[in-house]
């Protein structure tokens, strides 16, 4: 734990923001790097699909 | 009347942009309804709600935006509709990487050297989300909330195992690196590193220490169920071992509603080994169980703050003084008239909601809310007469289809000149929340509204007093000095916090009544 966490304590942040984009959009305000992922549902939001997606590592 | 519905098929925005952008069409002036958002099952049933009939909305699916609009011309149609269409292509984007990247693997082919992932996907998608972003060697910052207990304990264990940090679910506030992340604050840098499973309660206390002159290393936000024994506190105690490892660390804060039994002892024995001064706010725990592991204990956030800046000899300007308070709250009382008795909270934050109840109650005696277990007030209660009440309108009821009113402050904004049509309203009490992330101008949302109240009061032959605190800081966009400002320009009684605010708010109320005795 204290590696990585030092590690991240002691670095610029850089951000890949998954989801809404204000957050994003706030914290690249600060000046930090941040690569918004244009998000959506996987499979039409069909949870049946998604898991046999899943299971067939296909997400 | 124009009424128009229009499907677009594969077409996903996130719900906070289309909160925005419904609560915007709605507030022009002729739009009578105005609902923009995604064809999930909830949606859909709203739309049938408000008789909408079209035989495609039962095909459409999550991906597909629904957009309707009702507006009482075409030409206030037309208008609506081509301020949706801007408000939709614009993006928020100010990265500095906007490529178009659909999966964390694009991403991290754009930014190979990213640290730290930030994940607001909703609830059920989260676990599959916040997995893969660990199992690349991201820390994870996770907003969604409606995750189950289950899939919580096997991210964290996940990010343990890889030592990496998962900071929630339902996490809205961190600072790391002092970088606000999310709802958060922009805070100084100082020796003060916080740990907090209670968002506006870690932001409130880095903001006065903030004030105070000092800073902070590392605001490290666990999600509010960090401390349930199910949990076990993995994300506090992990954050607890870095902050005991940071060379820039000197004092570690850690806050919490109350944490399960087990966690609590957990907990306890990890703060009796740390090196480290120790300033706890466990809400709900005796402070002499937490004193016994060689914590320091606060029984509120502002407490916390000045506690921890005595770990460093740091004074703290902004002590409440009583003298002070009694004198302020005789000449509000002064211009009452003799039916203003009550005082009516309006809050955007549930933590300073709760705060207030609990400062509130030993010196007025029950406080009647739409939160926590004795909660009986419904969203059209906000006047009732004769009885104190504190709304949060962050609660569900407030904010179905809405924007959290940190980001939208019309639902509140409502209600202040609501609160005048009852006579027995004599304190109005509100807090502010500032960060990067929130309202642009929180307080100019809601000033007109807050003088158009006063007057009216006053026209009547009383007076309505107004008292406030604002949690943010000066570097953040809004300026905690000028929002206050606005506020004192306007007769608004600011105090530095929420526990303050309660308390000055139930001495006006206290001599209320006693006059009236």
């Amino acid at each position: 734990m204290k590696q990585k966490l030092e590690e991240l304590f002691d670095s610029e942040l850089v951000i890949i923001n998954v989801g809404i984009e204000l957050f994003g959009s706030a914290i690249a305000s600060q000046n930090v790097q941040v690569t918004q992922v244009q998000w959506k549902p996987p499979a039409g939001g069909d949870q049946e699909m998604i898991d046999i997606l899943k299971d067939l590592g296909g997400i | 009347m124009t009424i128009q519905i229009e499907i677009r098929q594969n077409s996903y925005f996130d719900s906070v942009k289309l909160m925005y952008v419904s609560s915007t069409l709605r507030n022009i002036e002729g739009v009578k309804q105005a609902m923009v958002a995604m064809g999930t099952s909830t949606n859909k049933e709203i739309y049938t709600e408000l008789g909408v009939v079209d035989a495609n909305l039962d095909l459409v699916n999550v991906n597909d935006l629904i957009i309707g609009i009702e507006a009482q011309d075409s030409t206030t149609f037309d208008y609506a509709f081509e301020q949706m269409e801007k408000l939709l292509s614009n993006q928020h984007t100010g990265s500095s990487k906007s490529a178009a990247c659909r999966t964390l693997d694009e991403a991290l082919v754009e930014t190979p050297d990213a640290n730290l992932c930030v994940i607001s996907v909703p609830g059920q998608h989260a676990r599959y989300e916040a997995e893969k972003a660990l199992m690349k060697g991201l820390h994870v910052h996770l907003f969604s909330d409606n995750v189950s207990i289950e899939d919580e304990v096997a991210l964290k264990r996940l990010a343990s195992e890889k030592g990496l940090l998962c900071m929630g679910p339902d996490c809205g506030v961190s600072n790391i690196n002092g970088i606000s992340l999310l709802v958060g604050s922009i805070t100084a840098k100082g020796p003060i590193g916080i740990i907090g499973a209670t968002g506006a309660g870690i932001q409130q206390i880095a903001a006065l220490i903030d004030q105070a002159g000092s800073g902070v290393t590392q605001v490290i936000g666990t999600g509010g169920r960090d401390l349930r024994d199910e949990i076990g506190g993995i994300t506090m105690l992990a954050a607890f071992e870095a902050l005991e490892n940071d060379n820039d660390t000197e004092v570690i804060v850690i806050v919490s509603r109350k944490p399960g039994d087990r966690c609590l002892s957990k907990i306890l024995a990890r703060i009796a080994d740390c090196r480290k001064p120790v300033v706890c706010n466990l809400m709900g725990c005796d402070s002499k169980i937490i004193e016994s592991s060689g914590a320091v204990s606060a029984e509120n956030l502002e407490e916390t703050a000045i506690k921890a800046l005595g770990q460093i000899q740091v004074p703290y300007p902004m002590a409440y003084d009583q003298d002070e308070t009694t004198r302020i709250a005789e000449a509000a009382c002064k211009k009452m008239s003799e039916k203003q008795k009550y005082v009516r909270g309006l809050f955007c934050s549930g933590t300073f909601c709760d705060e207030a109840i609990g400062v509130m109650t030993p010196l007025l005696g029950d406080i009647h809310t739409n939160i926590g277990s004795g909660k009986e007030v419904g969203s059209s209660h906000v006047n009732d007469s004769r009885r104190n009440i504190i709304i949060d309108f962050g609660e569900e009821d407030f904010t179905q289809g809405r924007p959290h009113p940190v980001l939208d402050p019309e639902t509140r904004r409502r209600a202040i000149i609501g609160i005048t049509e009852d006579e027995g309203a004599a304190v109005l009490l509100m807090d502010f929340i500032l960060g990067p992330a929130v309202h642009p101008d929180p307080v100019g949302a809601v000033l007109e509204d807050i003088r158009i109240a006063k007057q009216i009061v006053s026209e009547r032959g009383g007076h309505l007093s107004v008292v406030a605190s604002v949690c943010g800081t000066d570097k953040d966009p809004q300026k905690r000095s000028l929002q206050e400002k606005a506020l004192i320009d306007n007769e608004v009684i600011v105090v530095p916090s929420n526990v303050q605010a309660s308390v000055l708010a139930s001495k006006i109320i206290s001599l209320r009544q006693g006059d009236n005795e």
